[in-house]
């Protein structure tokens, strides 16, 4: 019995050492946690610079006033190399900790890097272990490397201060959504279907400020970072912009889900409406031989915003409903006409027929001569605090 | 005794240990979103092969294979025939081990040399292996539940990524498996390892045998499907841990990023039942074969050779990915239809000259 | 496509064969004296067959021309299909 626990032991214990942590140990506080990454490529000779930003794990709140002055919360270290496998290699001629690159919370990608086409820098990111592609893609419009040498305020990782003004946006102004990262691009480029990333500029810049002297400063528009618009990608290239109306038309054609606001006309005036997106769904029909697409929104609308007008009976609910549905079908056909125009399939209408109607002979075709129809309904579920309005006569209209 | 219980789970578990690793990707880039009906037919053709194999062990209750082919075809044939399971056994061991290590170090551990990965498993292997057949049957019974929990949890955190347009256009190609049939013989046909299990299993088994294979086929299936609706098959088809990478982009809020390795941990517990299961075989063999008095020595001599297979089982992935294709239906087709159907034939051939013998 | 014939030792070759001579050699005849001494020639029989296999094919790792398995069983499979279809 002894000796059946003494193998047991010995077993376990040789397991415990020699499967943990002989070869491949790591303390934390050999790691480089990297929380931004920047990619641009020289579209001339070629030659890739890689930024990468890494968190300085002393720096800190309390870190003002001691000798030396107020650290930097983020390093940015840049490497130019021929080709994506030497950056690796040449990191460590700056950085004097393991590359960790698990951790980091947004990627961007210079507009002339994206106008070239990034699947080799995606192939290159998916090959690592362990790089993960669920981070936000961004497109910088400008320098990348002001972009990366650039602090924010309020938040002092600048990978974490874009990562979650995605989220607001994509919550509260329908100017992001859920698929904005590097997998979905994969996706989309793979299926050839067209996606949309947030792109990020340099706001003016008054001097060569330090961190300090930022969250010293009490103006927050200037010296920090932006983000502006979209960047229309398709097969891992750039192809055009959105502005950020368009933005929200997109990301609602997209089926994205949040709230959104919307100057509609009403009545000789022009109302505010805060509007919910549920999010779409699609049905193609064939009407003579030709593709019918459906695409069904369901907008839920608050007067949350509405200082101009307060609807007092049914009708005065109804017609709000109906102007607003009208309205909305209006920008997203002009937004249609204009983008189709183009070539650009945001509708996804070819994946569409892809899916439902595989075996046609000339999807393309098939696609760009499509019918869209909206089908929108919105439903008047909430309001301000307000159950009337005041009527002084203080007021512009 | 093993309950029929305990053989289910061992019957299912052994199946899942390494399929979950290296095949779904093949499937996915084979089939496309209908990857998930493959391993249905798969399964039908796993479940009469283990029919024929259940008709084979009520011919000799109490006899494991091994023993069957001597009683069958003398002791001279039924010593080859027993070397060549044996061999045959620690063969898949060695690719059991080789798969795990290459796993652990292309995801987690790049760092760790593959044979500790080998050696390590062995010993824990043959520790288990020694105390019999009772103690794996019951100790895999245990840890099912804490293997089953944590993986389908893991996959369901990431269920807020799924998208059904993945799976479409569906129904395309549900005969995709028949073009590539070696999915029957890995994992399927390898389920042979089991019949070894049979002396010791409580009778009626056979039940839990074709309902493990039949669970297991199914629970590929799921698993597939899932893969397919989470990343989608132009991914998927590419990443070569797919699971992985699924439970590695799982995020619960914005604080536990990082819980990849409860799945590792899952894997490598259903590969190392997997290797259990090809340890005791192979040592049950050397056991009918040999009659052996002491066992560690035999232990360790099968340790030595199990490890150095797993370092030449093969090249490299993609080599054994080519290979494989072309080979593995007719390889694990020999040594678990043909011979024990050429046993079953010749069984019944001589029961009924026997039966004639008695009439005449 | 033939994998497993090579020329010479691989570049690693001789160098690790000692290691396999130090290490893997003594637990080999440890073990069977110790089997030997207590009379069990049965097993020592046995035990031999299959660590000197397995020590065989260490060799052919140490000695940088690994015997493939997945090849040889490629080939014999090749051999038995065009015994069968002649």
């Amino acid at each position: 019995m002894f000796r059946r626990k003494a193998a047991a032991a010995v077993a376990l214990a040789l397991s415990a050492a020699l499967l943990s942590s002989c070869w491949d140990k790591t303390e934390l506080n050999e790691l480089a946690l990297v929380s931004m990454i920047g990619l641009d490529r020289d579209p001339e000779s070629g030659i890739y610079t890689i930024r990468l930003q890494v968190i300085n794990p002393t720096s800190g709140s309390t870190a003002r006033g001691t000798p030396g002055g107020e650290q930097s919360p983020v390093y940015t270290y840049e490497a130019n190399v021929r080709t994506l496998a030497e950056a690796d290699l040449k990191f460590y001629h700056l950085i004097p900790r393991k590359l960790f690159l698990h951790h980091a919370k947004a990627v961007l990608i210079s507009g002339r890097a994206a106008r070239q086409g990034m699947r080799d820098f995606i192939n290159f990111s998916e090959l690592q272990p362990s790089a993960r592609t669920s981070v936000p893609l961004f497109v910088v419009d400008g320098s990348i490397g002001e972009v990366m040498r650039t602090y924010t305020p309020l938040e002092r990782t600048p990978a974490e201060s874009l990562s979650s003004r995605i989220e607001l946006l994509a919550d509260y102004a329908l100017q992001s959504g859920r698929d904005v990262e590097v997998r979905d691009v994969i996706e989309r480029s793979e299926r050839d279907e067209w996606i949309v990333l947030p792109m990020v500029a340099v706001t003016p810049k008054t001097g060569n400020l330090d961190s300090r002297d930022v969250d010293a400063s009490i103006d927050a528009n200037r010296n920090q970072l932006r983000l502006n618009g979209g960047a229309v990608i398709r097969n891992y290239r750039m192809v055009g912009r959105l502005d950020d109306n368009e933005l929200v038309l997109y990301h609602l054609l997209n089926g994205d889900k949040g709230t959104f606001v919307r100057r509609v006309p009403f009545r000789n005036g022009h109302v505010t409406a805060v509007l919910l997106s549920r999010g779409t769904k699609r049905r193609l029909d064939w009407e003579n031989g030709r593709p019918v697409v459906r695409i069904r929104l369901s907008l839920e609308l608050s007067t949350l915003a509405m200082n101009e007008y307060h609807p007092r009976t049914l009708e005065d609910i109804r017609a709000l409903e109906k102007a607003v549905s009208e309205s909305i079908t209006d920008e997203l056909d002009a937004f249609l006409d204009k983008t189709r125009a183009k070539g650009w399939d945001l509708a996804g209408i070819r994946s569409l027929l892809g899916r439902k109607a595989p075996k046609l002979p000339n999807p393309d075709r098939a696609a760009a001569d499509a019918k869209i129809r909206f089908e929108i309904k919105t439903l008047f579920t909430g309001m301000g605090n307000l159950s009337r309005l005041y009527e002084g006569s203080g007021g512009t209209s | 005794m093993i309950s029929r219980g305990q053989f289910y789970f061992l019957t299912v578990n052994f199946m899942l240990g390494t399929t979950l690793f290296v095949t779904i990707n093949n499937m996915i880039e084979e089939a496309g979103p209908d990857a998930w009906m493959m391993p249905l037919w798969a399964g039908l053709g796993g479940m009469l092969a283990a029919l024929l194999w259940i008709a084979l062990l009520r011919c000799a209750p109490g006899r494991s294979p091994v023993e069957i082919a001597r009683d069958a075809w003398g002791p001279i044939a039924g010593l080859i025939v027993g070397i060549l399971y044996l061999l045959v056994f620690c063969t898949i061991a060695a690719w059991v081990l080789r798969n795990l290590s290459d796993f652990m170090n292309v995801t987690i551990m790049p760092k760790t040399p593959p044979t500790i990965f080998h050696i390590m498993f062995l010993l824990v292997g043959a520790y288990a292996v020694a105390q019999g057949s009772e103690t794996v049957g019951r100790m895999n019974a245990v840890i099912t539940p804490f293997l089953f929990f944590p993986f389908w949890l893991s996959l369901a955190l990431a269920a807020e990524e799924w998208k059904w347009e993945r799976l479409e256009p569906a129904f395309r190609d549900p005969w995709a498996f028949f073009q590539y049939p070696s999915l029957l013989a890995f994992p399927f046909l390898e389920a042979f390892a089991l019949t070894m299990f049979w002396p010791k299993v409580r009778p009626g088994a056979a039940g839990a045998l074709v309902s493990g294979i039949a669970s297991a086929a199914v629970s590929l299936s799921l698993v597939l499907f899932m893969v397919t609706g989470l990343l989608g098959p132009e991914r998927a088809a590419r990443i070569n841990f797919p699971i992985y990478t699924i439970v590695q982009e799982v995020s619960i809020g914005r604080v536990l990023v990082i819980i990849h390795s409860v799945l590792t941990v899952t894997l490598i517990t259903l590969i190392f039942v997997k290797l259990l299961v090809l340890l005791y075989a192979a040592f049950e063999t050397i056991d009918r074969l040999f009659r052996p008095t002491v066992r560690w020595p035999h232990l360790l001599a099968l340790a030595i050779l199990i490890s150095a297979g797993a370092r030449t089982v093969y090249e490299n992935p993609v080599q054994n990915r080519l290979l494989i294709d072309r080979y593995l239906l007719i390889y694990d087709g020999f040594y678990s239809v043909l011979i024990p159907a050429l046993l079953l034939v010749t069984i019944w051939i001589r029961r009924s000259l026997a039966g004639r013998a008695r009439k005449g | 496509m033939d994998p497993a014939v090579a020329r010479g030792p691989g570049p690693e070759g001789l160098t690790h064969m000692w290691l396999l001579y130090l290490v893997l050699a003594p637990v080999i005849v440890l073990q069977a004296a110790w089997l030997l001494y207590a009379k069990k020639y049965r097993d020592t029989a046995v035990f031999l067959a299959i660590s000197l296999s397995g020590f065989a094919l260490w060799g052919s790792v140490a000695y940088g021309r690994p015997i493939i398995l997945n090849a040889w069983i490629g080939r014999i499979i090749e051999a038995a299909k065009s015994l069968v279809s002649f």
